[in-house]
């Protein structure tokens, strides 16, 4: 009987690690982690969504303007948005759901959004960046509408990203209008670091179209 | 404790361990326990859609859970046209059709025959000096990094006061698809439709029969380039690009 047991766990274990050899002689189809890159998933999405987000400022600036900070007044692990040619240099405001309008109108009270689902820079990813904009620019401040002047951008203008430490300068390759219901442009996936500014217009304002301001990394340097 | 129920218990315990190891190692290969059968797939044609339609000619297209061969019937001609190899999105051309006339169809999928309810009517007019334009691009399934391998996807485009005809193909094993603008009509004029301009272009995907399809909206300038940007089906739901008002 002793015999009979023994022989049986012996079959048991040979044929376990059998089958077991063949499956790990199988090219895995597990799914990779990619640690520098957006991945679109629906897991990703999902995890995003659920994470919540407190949008805290580190700065807090008590008389609003196009030109909050200067280089030498941001916390240096912060995020920002610098743009020379139109005075822009203004904190962005992390993971803002773009499917709620009243968080992201709030968040702009304190900066520019940056779109949820969307990559961060210095991954390989599309950052996603919004604001409001007006057509009567003298009341651009007192609607926090950070984009009024981004129809002043052209190709080959510059923009500059502070983000964790490290200062990321991109160059804008593509000024296209779209339809609002356009939403596929709104993605976080990229096959390389790339930036992308959106408002409404044009005409710069208006609700019948949104401008899409894309730029890609040129460089990066630590602050 | 006596010595037949401990040898029956370290049996048992052995057992559950044995099974768990290549249980435990398929599961981290593949992600999940699947074990199904394809031949317990169902042959049976789902998400039957027409689409291309012309004066002349139509496509139709469908989605099975087994790989199968495909055919169409068309009931009006009892004529049989069929794919030559085996697949889970169908998509088949059917040529040589009256002007403006009403056709019944059946699938013919795997072995059986499934007739299909909808219907279809030809245009009613000649498509003038068509000229082929191509648009193309690329679908990424829902891990976001692997190419959707299997599918159908369909396109409509707008522009501020016509709507086009649909347009529908298979995705291809990497991912790929591409339209042909040629024929694209207006739905309501039977107008060639002006493509080389900026669109609307509404794109859905069918991954499977048993998914629900995912919409994408992007506009376009088709007379400047001809490759779509990627397509991910990892979805938000994001109903409008945000904005405000002034």
């Amino acid at each position: 009987m002793k015999n009979l047991f023994k022989v049986t766990i012996s079959i048991l274990l040979t044929f376990a690690i059998s089958i077991s050899v063949v499956f790990l002689t199988i090219p895995t189809k597990t799914i990779l982690i990619l640690a520098n890159t957006f991945v679109p998933s629906e897991n990703n999405i999902n995890n995003i969504a659920q994470s919540t987000t407190s949008h805290e400022v580190t700065n807090v600036i008590v008389q609003k303007s196009f030109n909050d900070f200067s280089e030498s007044s941001i916390d240096k692990f912060g995020f920002y948005l610098r743009i020379d040619k139109i005075n822009l240099f203004k904190a962005i405001i992390p993971d803002v759901d773009p499917r709620n309008k009243e968080e992201y109108v709030k968040s702009w009270e304190n900066g520019i959004s940056h779109g949820k689902f969307t990559a961060k820079p210095g991954i390989i990813g599309l950052t996603y960046l919004f604001a409001h904009a007006v057509s009567n620019k003298s009341q651009a401040i007192e609607k926090n509408a950070w984009f009024s002047y981004a129809d002043e951008l052209v190709l080959n203008d510059k923009i500059i990203i502070y983000y964790k430490g490290v200062k990321y300068y991109y160059e804008i390759t593509n000024i296209m209008a779209v339809s609002p219901k356009a939403t596929a442009f709104y993605t976080g996936a990229s096959m390389v670091p790339m930036l992308r500014l959106q408002y409404c217009g044009p005409p710069t304002g208006s609700l019948g179209s949104r401008t899409l301001v894309d730029a890609l990394l040129i460089r990066q340097e630590p602050i | 404790m006596n010595n037949k129920l401990k040898q029956v218990l370290t049996f048992a315990l052995l057992f559950v361990f044995a099974i768990s190891i290549p249980v435990s190692i398929y599961i981290l290969k593949n992600g999940n326990l699947d074990l199904r059968i394809s031949a317990f797939d169902s042959e049976e044609p789902v998400k039957v859609m027409v689409s291309d339609r012309t004066s002349s000619s139509v496509k139709i297209l469908w989605i099975t859970e087994k790989k199968v061969f495909g055919a169409i019937k068309i009931n009006e001609i009892n004529d049989l046209i069929s794919e030559n190899f085996e697949t889970n999105s169908h998509f088949l051309q059917i040529n040589n059709l009256k002007t403006d006339t009403n056709y019944s169809f059946s699938i013919y999928s795997g072995t059986k025959e499934f007739p299909q309810k909808i219907t279809f009517k030809t245009l009613s007019f000649h498509e003038s000096n068509p000229v082929n334009y191509i648009i193309y691009g690329q679908v990424f399934d829902k891990t976001g990094i692997k190419v959707q391998q299997k599918g159908l996807i369909t396109i409509e485009f707008r522009n501020s006061n016509s709507k086009s005809e649909l347009l529908g193909t298979t995705i291809n094993e990497t991912g790929g698809f591409q339209f042909n603008l040629k024929n694209l009509v207006e739905t309501n004029t039977g107008r060639n439709f002006q493509y080389n301009q900026k669109l609307d272009a509404t794109i859905t995907i069918f991954p499977s029969g048993d998914e629900q399809p995912i919409v994408k909206i992007f506009t376009f300038d088709f007379s400047k380039q001809n490759q779509i940007p990627n397509i991910y089906l990892g979805d938000i739901n994001l109903d409008i690009i945000p904005g405000v008002g002034e």
